[in-house]
């Protein structure tokens, strides 16, 4: 059991149709495309991508927010894929999200205590007293006075009110957090001491945490795994520390080297991408990314790429299959 | 002090008061509290700090756009400064006003969506800068100088999106749009308010190349508002770091990455995860939140999160003066010297 992973995703699609109107033609967007990986208990994996690659839909589908296409989600064993509503509600408890924006993702008309205390209320545990006793526990574990109970979300500041979409994340004591962009709208010196909090409850709960950001130096810094996502694709996954030193993918070398970094006296060569992102509406043939890609050959135009093993450990994938000739 | 011949902008003691009516009860909020920097012709200027620091406050002074009759510029001089000639901006007649903006000082915004009017095409609002500011110019002109603009700010096939509008574009072409209407009369100050914060880094990518290439073309000043130190470190020769409606520290670029002075520019510094550095850990932080300007003591803004505070920083305002051996270099707070000794020995 203690080689089983926590979490086993197989070959996940999501689609979403567009524009069903009366006399419309409907077109299908692919936001997810054969995402297939492993999550080990206690583990984070980190999820970088540009707006649209597709990230939060893929943390929306673990949690059964959005019906997968096609595709096999493994909870703890247990094909979570096809579950009914009743059924999810057990899984629902031990799969937990955290949303990027807080003033939208709390009920502005409830007080702290009310946000707080509906998870046990939806599956029914302790009495009150008990809950108070609980919902007191939560505020303090995320470091916020027991007295915010009786306030209401637009009482907080942007960085207190995450660290209450967190409370609620964990009241339930879950196993896995998907954290959806969960630190991208806090200024910085808020965002660090919110990343501390996760990684403190990380230690404390051994949590498992699946991290979504746009923004790769906080992905690197909470994660021990990162997912490349483009265009509704893993194009690497491989160890933080590994994929920021040695980039395989040419998609992750252009984004590593396109992070302005904090250090005016290093100077490094950016290589700046051509275009925007395509549309997933209409994604290129063969290999997405290569209208873009510096490195990219007739071949890549015909050829789709999956993400494949690059080493024999099979610790670090790319789909990319002209890897070896770039890279040398 | 600095060779005036030299200065482009010279922003001195700058003070804005927002009225706030709540009810009956009016208000009087101190937004920013003297505020001076200088900026000279062709220089990137980097203008830092969280939301609610001013920074934004500070660019629409400089533009006059503050939301007038709420906000007032209550003290203070913005001196433009032109071949010996000194216009200060903030005692602008509003006519003199519509001459100076868009024309010497132009500015671009951090959402290119709510800055570009939805119903217009992309050639009507770049036209209309020449309209107001080249009225001279004949129909024919400003066409093959709206398409010589979207040439140079890179934009793929003028000639089609001349038409386009606004939702038509993506978020990056939208930007270079703007920036095309911000440069169309060779501003000598271009000010940046967050213009790559709503983008995706491979865009950002793009923009800051293209800014830095326009600059090196037109030798226009830049004043760059950004949070992002990763993104001043890159383009900026001189950073400003705002707290609380005030300046805390003003220096050369990379004289402020090597010896920040200012307890909330270590802060800062430390706080961000960067690449470069070791992974998985935890991040120094600066402890509680930015105070909002009601709640404004009479000392040092930054007194309430400082572990260095003393007695003396509540009480007392420290001004901005000279630290180190840099002349340029200069930080708010009364025990510069001794943190940075107290730093020196930690290490």
């Amino acid at each position: 059991m203690a080689d089983s992973p926590l979490l086993q995703v197989e070959h996940l699609y999501h689609s979403f149709s567009v524009g069903n109107g009366f006399l419309k033609k409907q077109n299908t967007l692919q936001a997810v495309s054969d995402v297939s990986f492993s999550l080990a208990q206690g583990e984070t994996l980190g999820i970088v991508g540009e707006s649209g690659c597709g990230k939060s839909t893929l943390g929306r589908a673990l949690l059964r927010l959005y019906q997968p296409t096609s595709g096999t989600i493994r909870f703890l064993g247990e094909d979570i894929t096809h579950l009914t509503k009743k059924q999810m509600k057990r899984v629902r408890r031990k799969i937990q999200m955290v949303f990027q924006d807080p003033m939208e993702s709390l009920n502005s008309r409830h007080t702290v205590y009310d946000i707080l205390s509906e998870p046990f209320a939806i599956h029914k545990l302790g009495t009150t007293a008990e809950r108070i006793k609980w919902v007191d526990e939560l505020l303090t574990r995320v470091g916020l006075p027991t007295s915010s109970a009786a306030l209401y979300p637009h009482e907080f500041s942007g960085g207190q009110r995450q660290r209450i979409g967190i409370a609620r994340a964990i009241a339930l004591q879950p196993d896995l957090l998907v954290c959806d962009e969960a630190v991208s709208a806090l200024d910085v010196s808020v965002q660090a001491q919110v990343i501390n909090l996760l990684l403190d409850l990380q230690e404390q709960m051994k949590l498992t945490i699946i991290f979504i950001s746009h923004d790769l130096s906080v992905v690197k810094h909470i994660s021990d795994r990162i997912a490349v996502m483009y265009l509704g694709r893993f194009v690497e996954l491989a160890p933080a520390e590994e994929l920021y030193h040695s980039p395989q993918h040419p998609y992750t070398k252009a984004l590593i080297s396109a992070i302005p970094v904090a250090d005016p006296k290093r100077k490094m060569k950016r290589i700046v991408l051509q275009g925007d992102v395509p549309s997933p509406m209409h994604p290129p043939s063969g290999c997405p990314f290569h209208p873009r890609c510096p490195y990219a050959a007739e071949s890549c135009k015909v050829t789709a790429q999956h993400l494949a093993a690059l080493d024999s450990d099979a610790i670090r994938f790319a789909a990319c299959d002209r890897i070896k000739l770039i890279n040398n | 002090m600095v060779d005036m011949a030299e200065t482009l902008l010279e922003v001195e003691n700058l003070c804005v008061e927002f009225h706030l009516t709540d009810g009956d009860r009016q208000t009087c909020v101190p937004v920013l509290d003297g505020v001076s920097f200088s900026l000279e012709p062709g220089q990137t200027l980097g203008l830092v700090g969280e939301s609610g620091c001013g920074k934004s406050v500070t660019a629409l002074s400089i533009m006059s756009l503050l939301p007038k009759p709420m906000a007032q510029v209550s003290e203070g001089r913005i001196l433009y400064q032109k071949k010996g000639n000194s216009i200060d901006i903030a005692a602008l007649a509003p006519e003199e006003l519509y001459r100076m903006r868009g024309n010497r000082i132009a500015m671009i915004f951090q959402e290119p969506m709510t800055a570009l009017n939805p119903v217009y095409t992309v050639e009507q609002q770049v036209a209309e800068v020449f309209i107001l500011h080249r009225p001279e110019m004949t129909k024919k002109e400003r066409r093959s100088a709206v398409l010589e603009l979207l040439h140079k700010v890179g934009i793929s096939d003028p000639e089609s999106r001349l038409k386009a509008y606004p939702h038509q574009l993506s978020g990056g072409m939208r930007q270079r749009v703007m920036i095309a209407m911000a440069l169309a009369c060779r501003p000598d100050i271009l000010i940046a308010d967050e213009p790559t914060t709503a983008l995706d880094v491979t865009i950002q990518a793009q923009i800051l190349e293209l800014m830095q290439r326009l600059q090196q073309e037109t030798g226009m000043a830049i004043i760059f508002i950004t949070h992002d130190l990763g993104v001043v470190a890159e383009l900026c020769d001189r950073v400003v770091v705002m707290y609380g409606g005030r300046v805390v520290e003003s220096a050369e670029t990379v004289s402020l990455f090597d010896m920040p002075s200012h307890p909330y520019t270590m802060g800062l510094l430390r706080s961000i995860p960067q690449l470069n550095r070791g992974s998985k850990g935890r991040l120094e932080t600066v402890e509680g939140t930015v105070p909002s300007p009601e709640e404004r003591g009479r000392g040092c803004g930054f007194a309430n999160r400082c572990e260095y505070a003393e007695q003396l920083c509540r009480d007392l305002l420290p001004p901005l003066r000279q630290v180190g051996v840099l002349r340029t270099h200069l930080a708010s707070c009364h025990f510069a010297e001794k943190i940075n000794l107290q730093k020196k020995g930690d290490r």
